[in-house]
């Protein structure tokens, strides 16, 4: 439901006081504000469900490959499918912001914000691979990218909830802080090399809670907003 | 000592376009009118008005086969703008 205005806009050319003028400037300023792009939550909702898949992909492929007496280490290579999906990212956020009838500076806030995490995610897995290849001691590394992806996320989520005034991204944040943590905590619970598939289980969990239902609540707000 | 209000900016669908652009890097003819509720043509004349005068800037584009009119706000526009709040408040006090 459109908000009524408490002043006719379509009389502009009538006299008005400086008070109205003065609730014209504070109102438009708060609905350019409160704006929200149809289909701003589209984005997370893309990677938070493509980064679920694929982790839960990867549990199922261990079984699969040790089942077929393959060696478990090839189910990592599920993870290639981010490279076409991030083209695929690429393509709908272009399509976004030529048909965005508003850009904001927030928008360029957390739109920066966003490609410098996807720019660290990349640094930081070059680092680990770099690392546990030269220092042929991989489960030691291997173990950290869950939690400190999950812990850069957080970071994300706590700005953009903030900047956005958008509490379900705060939530967001915790879940993904507390995803980190516990995906720390179980490797040393489960010193059999589960670990890693418990963190694979708190990752998609975290990507759901934190990427997948605050998209959606996002662009149900921007539809109503735009109604 | 009261001063003289920026007859341009005081009107009010002018006065909440400039503060809408105010606040948004750019906008869309379409997001100007359906925040202000205001009639294309009336929203078309007075956008014209504020382009004339240089306070903002605007973009003809298309999209598709879809005429497009992208507003921005310019920095003599931010600075009539902060001059007729500067003004408005010498009023108020």
């Amino acid at each position: 439901m459109r908000r009524n205005l408490n002043f006719n806009i379509k009389k502009m050319e009538t006299k008005f006081t400086e008070q109205e003028s003065l609730a014209v400037i504070g109102e438009m300023i708060n609905r350019a504000r409160n704006n929200v792009q149809k289909g701003a939550g589209t984005f997370m909702i893309f990677w938070g469900t493509m980064v679920a898949v694929a982790a839960l992909l990867n549990i199922a492929l261990v079984y699969i490959l040790h089942w077929l007496s393959i060696s478990p280490k090839y189910s990592f290579n599920i993870w290639w499918m981010m490279l076409p999906a991030w083209i695929v990212s690429f393509i709908i956020e272009r399509k976004r912001d030529k048909s965005a009838i508003v850009k904001s500076h927030f928008d360029n806030i957390i739109s920066s914000l966003w490609r410098a995490f996807g720019i660290s995610n990349v640094i930081f897995l070059l680092i680990i691979f770099g690392l546990s290849y030269s220092l042929q001691e991989h489960n030691h590394f291997f173990y950290m990218i869950n939690p400190i992806l999950l812990l850069m996320a957080g970071i994300g989520e706590f700005v953009t909830a903030k900047v956005c005034r958008f509490r379900p991204f705060l939530h967001g944040a915790i879940a993904m802080w507390a995803g980190s943590f516990s995906c720390a905590l179980v490797v040393m619970l489960f010193k059999n090399g589960n670990g890693v598939l418990v963190q694979f289980l708190i990752l998609a969990a975290c990507m759901i809670i934190g990427f997948v239902v605050p998209g959606y609540k996002l662009n149900k707000l921007a539809k109503e907003s735009h109604v | 000592m009261f001063k003289d209000l920026d007859p341009l900016l005081h009107s009010q669908l002018r006065l909440a376009v400039m503060s809408l652009l105010l606040s948004v890097e750019e906008a869309d003819f379409v997001f100007l009118k359906e925040q202000t509720g205001a009639t294309s043509g009336n929203l078309s004349v007075q956008i014209d008005k504020l382009n004339e005068a240089g306070y903002i800037q605007v973009t003809k584009t298309f999209q598709g086969k879809m005429p497009r009119t992208v507003c921005k706000i310019t920095d003599k526009g931010i600075g009539a703008f902060e001059i007729y709040v500067k003004n408005l408040k010498t009023y108020i006090k």
